[in-house]
């Protein structure tokens, strides 16, 4: 554990409280000791013990009689009670009441220090367990609340072809310039489907290992400039202008043409989700340190702090995702893809004034032979 | 004259079905794709009903609903809620933000259509508490 383990001991005997604390000291423990059943509730009361060493006879009271107060302030809390061998009766009754162990007196050091690493070894178990059913729980909640966009993703691209599919079919829509209007949105609203269904298809591979990439040599130019293109009337649409700066003299590399232009729908898609009208979106490319590196760049609302550490993770969606849509896979997906290329992505972001993902793939150039 | 309906949702294509909808049936329709260009709509333009998704971005439809009731120019214009959610605590939200009526996503179009002039017509309007058939002006 990070913290000092600390031990209280509950006993009137000075001597005793004196021995056992030099020789917790000694074990890295820290010691804090009562004299009385009140002393050590006034103790407890400021800050949690791991262990509680509690003599079964205090002058105030039993020592049995602080075990509902302390297990109440600090239900972790180990109690392992000190009993002469008289009293054995009452220590064993302390350890249906909640007591951890009991040792008896006179003390025998290893017995006391087996019986409080038995305690904290406990306590460290049941910590661990703790957090692992937490971390089951809010994966279960973002499980359930991806089923939910998902359904929400799937439904708004149906309902919109379904409404359009109606009104042509009912004889709704007279004109032939709307009636070709209204099946090119169906058309784009089914491939929105398609990309999302798609999406499905990655998750469930990398869930279960068998996501690949096929790699051959590509100019990245041509595969950036083929996603840009793809979102040309999606952005003029919100008034948005993508700009592409992307030198001619980029070497070629070897990449999933196919994953890397999907990474690229990924990005351009947030970078126009999240701008606002009338501007614009920037696709920069270069080579850099044996790296070609891409940049998205968009003048839009921003991540918040907060936000960014999980921008890459499954299921996350920022607060403003949650309103635009999405279902907080694109990025995950983008991550996956470009680590299976040996490269790395990340993004820069100001709130109010844009955000940046980049991401860069090794440079095999000419010279490193291709093994064939 | 026609009855002015604005319509403020931010999916492009769901727009576009709900303005030719309306369209056909003769209304004059206004749209924008936010809560906030919503707001400044429906105070310049006053219409005669409001359309309002819940999930916008920015100020999302509850808050727009909110705060068209809280001012009095626009406290008593019907408002249509639309959503893709479909759980009632959703709908209960809605309307408790002051929205006439709540319609999930897919919706029947005979149905929105007739539910609309329902609402124009004060049928809808009339079930509120102290407002009474608002219309005098035909």
């Amino acid at each position: 554990m990070d913290e000092k383990e600390n031990i209280l001991i509950i006993d009137d005997d000075e001597s005793t409280c004196r021995s056992l604390t030099l020789i917790f000291n000694k074990k890295g423990y820290e010691v804090e000791t009562a004299g009385t059943g009140r002393d050590a509730i006034d103790k407890a009361q400021g800050r949690f013990f791991n262990v509680a060493l509690v003599d079964i006879k205090l002058p105030d009271m039993e020592g049995t009689a602080l075990l509902p107060p302390l297990k109440e302030m600090h239900p972790e809390m180990a109690v392992i009670m000190i009993t002469a061998y008289a009293s054995v009766e009452n220590a064993v009754r302390a350890l249906t009441e909640g007591a951890s162990a009991y040792i008896t007196k006179p003390l025998n050091i290893d017995e006391v220090l087996a019986a409080v690493r038995g305690a904290l070894d406990k306590q460290r178990l049941v910590e661990e367990k703790r957090r692992a059913e937490e971390a089951l729980r809010e994966l279960d909640r973002m499980k359930s609340e991806f089923v939910s966009n998902v359904s929400h993703e799937l439904r708004s691209p149906l309902h919109a072809i379904r409404g359009f599919t109606k009104l042509l079919l009912e004889g709704k829509v007279p004109q032939p310039e709307i009636q070709r209007e209204f099946l090119s949105v169906i058309d784009k609203q089914s491939q929105r489907l398609g990309v999302l269904i798609d999406g499905l298809f990655d998750l469930s591979r990398l869930e279960s290992g068998r996501f690949q990439i096929q790699k051959q040599r590509l100019s990245i130019r041509d595969v950036i400039h083929k996603a840009v293109e793809s979102f040309y009337s999606l952005a003029s649409d919100k008034g948005i202008v993508i700009s592409e700066d992307i030198p001619a003299t980029l070497p070629e590399i070897e990449a999933d043409g196919e994953r890397i232009s999907q990474v690229m729908v990924n990005l351009l898609s947030n970078a126009i989700k999240f701008s606002n009208g009338g501007r614009s979106v920037i696709v920069k490319g270069g080579a850099k340190d044996g790296e070609l590196v891409v940049q998205v760049t968009d003048r839009g609302i921003g991540i918040t702090k907060e936000a960014m550490p999980h921008l890459f993770e499954r299921f996350y969606r920022t607060e403003d995702s949650m309103a635009r849509g999405g279902t907080g896979l694109g990025l995950y997906i983008s991550r996956q893809i470009i680590e299976a290329h040996g490269g790395r992505i990340w993004a820069e972001s100001k709130v109010g004034k844009g955000t940046t993902v980049s991401f860069a793939l090794p440079l095999n150039e000419v010279g490193s032979v291709s093994h064939e | 004259m026609n009855k002015k309906i604005l319509v403020i949702e931010d999916d492009p294509s769901t727009l576009r079905l709900i303005k030719y909808t309306l369209q056909q049936e003769g209304y004059e329709v206004l749209t924008v794709p936010n809560g906030l260009e919503g707001l400044r709509k429906a105070r310049s333009e006053l219409p005669d009903l409001v359309i309002l998704d819940v999930m916008l971005p920015g100020i999302d439809g509850f808050e727009v609903c909110h705060q068209l009731r809280a001012e009095s120019q626009t406290a008593q214009l019907p408002i249509l809620m639309i959503s893709g959610k479909t759980r009632g605590i959703d709908k209960a939200t809605g309307l408790k933000m002051g929205a006439d009526d709540y319609v999930t996503k897919p919706w029947h179009r005979p149905e929105l259509v007739a539910k609309i002039a329902a609402m124009l017509d004060g049928n809808g309007v009339a079930l509120k508490a102290n407002c009474g058939r608002g219309s005098t002006g035909e």
